[in-house]
């Protein structure tokens, strides 16, 4: 299976941060989801987790309709890194197209620690409509961690 | 350069908009539909250019537009949120058009507005045009104000209500 390292992933992102461009574009290997990202020693969570900070810096500076675009297409991808770096990401204000969306469809994933990160997204971005009946709903969720971020939210 | 004929991708978007329908719903997918449909993603998200065979561009894109605004609206919102700002960002021009064109269906889709106002600015006029229209039938206002100076005569037409 084709991967893509992790460092550089960031790399990518954090150039598209720093683009001097004012709407800069994602590059091909950014958005190509069929590449498995490569975590080397770090675990699934740990990578979301550092790959999402990158991921946010790298939204806001992009184009809306690329930075929607983007979102979508990590939420949909196979590999759990990246969509668990979505709904990261999601947990830093920053704005964005349809993030009560993505937040949503994140939230039903099947790994406990992305729908960890959508009850921390839907909490930060409750006041701008990201939180679409998600927080209610994670309150009833099978895993604790999940569970008690929402009760602690609500 | 790689590509991909009209038929098959309109055979893929008919297919999204019946997969909706009550009766296709309850049934059982057979292997055989889930075999035909395992590579819907690649047809339709690709950014192959795509082979309209003898049809005029107009002609083309008129189809496309017909049936993306019938199969988005059947899809789960972010799946077509996906499809339409993969097709909006598409470097093929049938791709863009297609789906400016089919702005001009009323149908609700989260991050219109955003799509609209990208198009709105695209370098082709037959795509500004579409999208002209498009913000006449959705009520967007800032996009139709903005378009009524267009450099393309038709375009500035269609803005200005002529």
């Amino acid at each position: 299976m084709p991967t893509v390292s992790l460092k550089r992933l960031l790399t990518k992102l954090t150039v598209i941060a720093l683009a001097a461009t004012a709407t800069p574009v994602a590059h091909a290997e950014v958005t190509d989801t069929t590449l498995v990202v490569d975590r080397e020693q770090l675990d699934v969570n740990d990578a979301a987790s550092v790959l999402g900070r990158w991921l946010a810096l790298a939204l806001d500076k992009m184009a809306p309709l690329e930075a929607t675009h983007l979102t979508a297409t990590w939420s949909l991808a196979p590999d759990p890194v990246r969509r668990g770096a979505v709904a990261h990401a999601l947990e830093w204000m920053f704005p964005l197209v349809g993030d009560g969306l993505v937040i949503d469809h994140l939230s039903r994933d099947p790994d406990p620690n992305v729908r960890a990160a959508c009850a921390r997204a839907a909490w930060v971005r409750r006041s701008t409509g990201g939180d679409v009946g998600v927080l209610a709903r994670l309150r009833d969720d099978p895993d604790l961690n999940v569970r008690a971020i929402a009760l602690q939210a609500g | 350069m790689r590509s991909i004929s009209l038929r098959r991708l309109l055979s893929k978007l008919t297919i999204l908009a019946l997969q909706a329908s009550p009766a296709v719903a309850m049934a059982t997918p057979s292997p055989i539909s889930q075999a035909a449909n395992c590579d819907d993603d690649d047809d339709l998200e690709s950014d192959a250019a795509i082979d309209r065979e003898h049809l005029d561009p107009d002609v083309a894109v008129y189809v496309l537009a017909r049936n993306l605004a019938l199969a988005l609206p059947t899809m789960k919102p972010l799946d077509a949120t996906h499809l339409a700002t993969t097709w909006a960002l598409s470097s093929d021009p049938l791709r863009r058009a297609s789906i400016a064109k089919s702005l001009e269906y009323d149908f609700p889709l989260l991050g219109g507005p955003t799509l609209l106002d990208h198009l709105s600015r695209d370098p082709d006029p037959m795509i500004r045009a579409a999208c002209a229209r498009a913000a006449r039938a959705r009520g967007r206002h800032a996009i139709l104000d903005r378009l009524a100076s267009d450099p393309d005569p038709e375009v500035r037409a269609i803005s200005q209500g002529n």
